[in-house]
């Protein structure tokens, strides 16, 4: 699902679910969930996309 | 790597960024293919722009169907839907006239080139009728539907599950499904959309991971202001030379919308612009190597007809390259299935197209599948369950290893693709050995691999490596079906299950967990009228095969077919998964 943030005085509300939250507890969220992506910041070789024998 | 730049012109407060987009590529010497929107061609000025850019640095004008939601298009035409592909037959012959009436006006000619989010086969059909210079199209958005449609809280209907990631020719009953021969192609090539990401496309969202910088802002796989990811993707889509003879195709097509302030994401216009510029530097850099050639879209459509016969086949090396998983997904397509292997489920199928079918392909509100033009699955484990979760397992392939009284399933095996071959349309997918270990400490080598000789059929070699004293194992090929588009069951009613053997036996479904047995089996089956196809496995070495065909209840909706065999160490297992068309 979606979040669709809007702002109002208090930060932010998501029309879609129950969050609220500051700017920051935003950010947060977002860093949290781009933690996952462990190879985000890293450019590959083009090896790296190959098949390789063993 | 062939690529295409595409530019889409929109009117109003979005122009200027367009015009950023072709200063950008114009000034890297990039051919560009312009595909003009309704409200472009309405504005004297743009439309005098496109003709200034075309004659000075050669850009290709083609035409958009979408984008046409503006206050004079609905003036001439009386809709307000932008997608062309959802429209009635008769609607969407009108629009079309009054497009390419426009486009003729406006440039003297008729386009070469057009494009959508989804060109369904009766859409393209017009368009080939109305203009026949149009040789190719921007057709599909690669395996856009469920996870899209559920990302946008269910408000976004673009359904084109099932179809192709590369080029490809549509067929004239469904344009996701790579036509077989002449006869049986529309007539033109299709491209998809963008290079998607071929994990995340299966595991998430293929609208959030693809080549185009600012969607992957949306799906946040940006570093702050850096996205090496995308590059990465350009690689990777490059990398598919090694198994295509050779060949590998992307085009990159970022709207001006994206360019901007966006609810979509948190970064600024100032990074989405930095990092699609950072694309086009990039791709002209390798066409400064020789690594890339760069097409306008028509020239790129006649160079495949030229070179890629009807009826071939492709084949698409994944390599998970966002989370550091060190997944593989091996991808195969021909006009008679389309196959996807999750090498980290041992090896498992995961998603499997009958072609061979032929389902009929057109959207609109006169057509039976509405807004769906999803190509129909038999097995697709995100949407019909896949390994066990909460309860049974669902769709999907394995192979199930018993030593005595235990038993292990292969998808609890990560392997890897060891070795991808092709010879013509011919493939060989090889895998990393999955390593089995009883509770006896036997340990069991299996090597899993996968030929696809080009047609309706897949074979699947499982060779063994034991101890010579480890006893007979128990090798059970199974697959697990089911049909449908999205993630709801469908009714199974009127399949019907057969096992052909030492004795011969048919099942018609009725959710009464039954089972059929044949000692000796040569095949096990099912027919799904539904989606005209039967898929069927058979031992390929004749011998003491116990086939089984089994079927499913309401809380497991679906119809399972094994072959099981004792194999003596060293020894293995040879069976054929086919899929056919039935009437």
């Amino acid at each position: 699902m979606d979040i669709v943030l809007l702002r109002d005085k208090e930060g932010y509300y998501c029309v879609k679910c129950s969050f609220t939250g500051s700017a920051q507890d935003v950010e947060d969220a977002y860093t949290h969930f781009r933690s996952r992506f462990r190879l985000r910041g890293k450019r590959l070789a083009l090896g790296n996309t190959r098949a390789s024998l063993e | 790597m062939m690529v295409t730049v595409l530019h889409r012109p929109k009117a109003g407060d979005l122009y200027p960024l367009f015009r950023l987009q072709q200063d950008l590529a114009h000034g890297l010497g990039l051919k560009v293919s312009v595909m003009a929107t309704w409200a472009a061609l309405m504005e004297e000025s743009i439309v005098s722009d496109l003709k200034h850019d075309s004659g000075e640095y050669g850009d290709e004008l083609g035409l958009f169907f979408g984008d046409f939601a503006c206050e004079n298009f609905t003036r001439e035409t009386g809709h307000v839907q932008n997608a062309f592909w959802l429209y009635a037959e008769d609607e969407k012959r009108h629009i079309a006239s009054t497009l390419l009436e426009r486009f003729r006006r406006c440039f003297g000619c008729a386009p070469r080139s057009v494009a959508g989010f989804y060109l369904d086969t009766s859409s393209l059909a017009i368009v080939r009728e109305l203009c026949p210079t149009v040789e190719v199209a921007v057709a599909c958005c690669f395996e856009e539907g469920v996870p899209t449609f559920h990302g946008t809280n269910n408000s976004w209907y673009l359904f084109n599950e099932g179809g192709h990631w590369g080029p490809w020719y549509p067929s004239k009953t469904h344009t996701l499904r790579p036509a077989e021969n002449e006869e049986d192609a529309l007539g033109i090539v299709a491209v998809p959309h963008l290079a998607r990401d071929m994990v995340l496309s299966v595991e998430s969202r293929g609208d959030f991971y693809s080549n185009h910088p600012p969607n992957v802002l949306r799906g946040k796989g940006n570093d702050g202001a850096e996205c090496p990811y995308s590059l990465n993707l350009i690689d990777q889509c490059r990398a598919q030379e090694d198994y295509n003879h050779g060949f590998s195709y992307m085009n990159l097509f970022v709207s001006t919308p994206w360019l901007t302030h966006s609810m979509n994401f948190e970064e600024s216009p100032e990074v989405a612009c930095k990092l699609y510029r950072e694309s086009l530097e990039y791709l002209a850099a390798l066409r400064g190597q020789g690594a890339v050639s760069d097409m306008h879209l028509s020239e790129f459509g006649a160079w495949y007809k030229a070179n890629r016969p009807i009826g071939g086949a492709d084949v698409y090396l994944a390599k998970e390259i966002l989370y550091g998983s060190g997944k593989d997904y091996i991808w195969y397509i021909n006009p008679f299935l389309r196959v996807l292997i999750d090498t980290t489920q041992g090896g498992a199928i995961v998603d499997l197209r009958p072609y061979v079918g032929k389902a009929a392909g057109a959207t609109g509100p006169d057509t039976p599948r509405l807004a769906d033009g999803s190509y129909p699955f038999l097995i697709q484990s995100q949407r019909r369950t896949g390994f066990a979760n909460h309860a049974f397992d669902g769709a999907r392939t394995t192979l199930n290893v018993s030593l005595g009284d235990e038993s292990f399933d292969l998808a609890r095996c990560r392997t890897n693709c060891a070795l991808l071959v092709r010879q013509n349309d011919a493939v060989t997918a090889t895998l990393t050995p999955a390593c089995v270990r009883f509770q006896n400490g036997i340990e069991v080598r299996i090597r899993t691999t996968y030929r696809f000789p080009g047609n309706n059929r897949i074979q699947i070699e499982r060779a063994i490596e034991a101890p010579k004293t480890c006893g007979d194992l128990l090798l059970e090929e199974y697959v697990k079906g089911s049909y449908g588009r999205t993630e709801y069951p469908e009714d199974m009613h009127g399949i019907d299950l057969f096992v052909d053997g030492d004795t011969s036996a048919t099942l018609e479904y009725n959710y009464r967990n039954r089972t059929l047995e044949s000692k000796h089996a040569v095949r096990v089956g099912a027919t799904i009228p539904q989606v005209n196809a039967e898929v069927s496995l058979e031992p390929l070495k004749r011998g003491d095969a116990l086939g089984r065909a089994h079927e499913g209840f309401l809380f497991c909706p679906f119809y399972t077919l094994t072959l099981s065999r004792v194999v003596e160490p060293g020894k293995g297992m040879h069976t054929c998964l086919s899929v056919a068309r039935i009437v």
